[in-house]
């Protein structure tokens, strides 16, 4: 065989290599995407009957057997409310720190660690955490607070991360220019960086306030429970899944 | 107020904010221990190593609920490690420009899905579905929970895979296409490689999502706290140490042996997501020195 057809079959083996891999990874991609897809449909197909407004705005009755599930909507809304208002200052405020102001020492690297760690622990260790730290120590009881307080703790390296993220994604020029003009740090970071990494930060937020509604098992012990399950799916963005808990209600409460 | 006493302020509070993550970690820690101790105390050790879970006659063998947790997981992380990073090499390397601005956003909603819808659909749906497809004794079994625990972290895996696949520069792309690389040949020896800690990132945060992932669990894996050993326990119901907790704490009088144990069992879930995030980040830390070594 002379070189150049030797050559010639190589490149034909790589293309076909390549046009293998490419069908397993659009194969790869349909079989994560279509299951989900899936679901969707058939929660809206089954769940959407349901819901009425008489559903989203009367009391649960007959033992939670049956009415609505206004009380766990206005619990998800107060949860929310309170768990946004402690953790979004904190979280910004810590995200500025790592971005604008954090010397790369020890100590900063320990709290990139801690963050980390903040969200890797199982959300159920959180409702642990929250039963013996907030209801039993602060002597708060089962509570709005107490389950607030939990998950704004649990949200807390979410908003930091983004916050962080969407500060450093500001070209440096800005800010090189905001202290060459004889800004100091602070005003700086307030006129010049935070609004320009508002969209970023307020992201941010969402994504970790939206987790944090979503989440079931954090404010098992730190609410009163027989309205969990109806509180977390009463999630706005996921409206579909709120007549579900019609049916699957009676076995656990 | 003097500006420079604002400034001075302003850099106090922000440092603040950045160390209570630390103080919250040691909190959360010392909390656990405090309410978990007594069990180390009152239980013997050989106890707790114990085969049996059974708290209503005082037997807390941790060790089915540690390899149920371990099963479960193990499950998911084969299927979700290999469909998740390929589906996000396809997002970010492979798919035409329209089909991509659908699929990220599309997969980015659905990582913030609550896990006890999920958990509900995987009751209704894919458990009937196995139990009869499987002609199983029933549907809710370990190969259920890793199914559904697969597809939870899917997402967070492919989303945070393909953001560091798309951080990779440009210039790397165009280089390895010069030389007389194909597009495959660029994707695996190139781009994956120098995507590396972020997708190490991905595959260690889907893991976690899916060791700690608890309503999702309770729901369809049966709960029955046996031991889970050899493959044919993969169809058999197991418990998860996520489960136990969710499930007996509501039930169990404060300040009992039985409520001791479950702090225990957090204790010990703490410890192992710990241990995971700290190996994972320092081989993140690693790879990331050695690539700016090379690259400089």
């Amino acid at each position: 065989m002379s070189r150049t057809t030797k050559v010639h079959a190589r490149r034909r083996r790589r293309q076909w290599t390549q046009r293998a891999g490419f069908a397993l990874l659009t194969a790869a991609a349909i079989a994560t995407t279509l299951p989900i897809v899936l679901i969707v449909f058939v929660i809206l197909r089954r769940g959407l009957a349901a819901l009425t407004p008489e559903f989203l705005f009367t009391f649960p009755t007959d033992g939670l057997r049956a009415g609505g599930i206004y009380p766990a909507i206005l619990g998800t809304i107060f949860l929310t409310f309170f768990m946004t208002i402690v953790v979004a200052p904190l979280g910004i405020a810590a995200g500025i720190y790592l971005a604008h102001y954090a010397p790369d020492n020890r100590l900063t690297r320990a709290i990139r660690v801690a963050i980390l760690n903040l969200a890797g622990i199982p959300s159920v260790v959180y409702g642990l955490f929250g039963l013996a730290f907030f209801v039993i120590f602060f002597q708060m009881g089962t509570s709005i607070l107490a389950g607030a307080l939990t998950l704004a703790i649990m949200t807390l390296p979410v908003v930091i991360t983004t916050t962080e993220e969407a500060l450093r994604s500001v070209p440096n020029s800005f800010h090189v220019v905001s202290v060459s003009l004889g800004g100091t740090d602070w005003q700086s970071v307030r006129r010049i960086l935070l609004p320009q990494g508002l969209p970023g930060i307020l992201t941010g937020v969402i994504l970790g306030v939206e987790r944090a509604a979503g989440e079931t098992a954090p404010i098992l012990f730190t609410r009163r429970w027989r309205f969990l399950i109806i509180s977390t799916s009463s999630r706005p963005r996921s409206r579909a899944c709120r007549p579900k808990c019609s049916t699957a209600r009676p076995p656990s409460c | 107020m003097s500006p420079a006493l604002r400034e001075r302020l302003v850099a106090v509070a922000v440092r603040v904010a950045g160390v209570s993550t630390i103080a919250f970690i040691l909190v959360i820690f010392f909390f656990l221990i405090q309410q978990g101790l007594p069990a180390l105390v009152e239980v013997p050790l050989s106890d707790l190593l114990a085969r049996r879970w059974y708290p209503i006659e005082g037997v807390f063998g941790l060790l089915p609920l540690v390899l149920g947790s371990l099963l479960v997981t193990l499950g998911a992380t084969v299927i979700a490690v290999p469909l998740g990073l390929l589906t996000a090499v396809y997002i970010a390397e492979v798919a035409p420009r329209p089909v991509r601005e659908v699929l990220k956003p599309f997969i980015e909603v659905l990582a913030g899905l609550p896990s006890v819808m999920l958990g509900f659909l995987g009751i209704v749906a894919l458990a009937p579905e196995l139990y009869h497809r499987l002609n199983l004794s029933t549907g809710l079994t370990a190969f259920t929970g890793a199914l559904l625990l697969g597809w939870i972290a899917i997402p967070t895996i492919v989303s945070v895979a393909e953001d560091a696949l798309d951080a990779v520069p440009r210039a790397y792309r165009d280089g390895a296409l010069a030389l007389g690389a194909n597009h495959w040949q660029t994707i695996w020896r190139v781009t994956l490689p120098a995507a590396r800690g972020g997708v190490l990132t991905a595959v260690m945060l889907g893991i976690g999502r899916a060791f700690g992932e608890t309503m999702a669990v309770m729901m369809v894996t049966g709960n029955a706290a046996v031991m889970p050993l050899g493959l044919g326990s993969l169809f058999q119901p197991v418990r998860t140490m996520t489960a136990t907790i969710a499930a007996e704490m509501g039930e169990v009088a404060g300040g009992s042996l039985h409520y001791h144990v479950l702090f225990l069992v957090g204790i010990l879930l703490f410890l192992i997501s710990l241990a995971v995030n700290l190996v994972g980040a320092s081989v993140v830390f690693r790879a990331r020195t050695r690539a700016e070594r090379i690259l400089s």
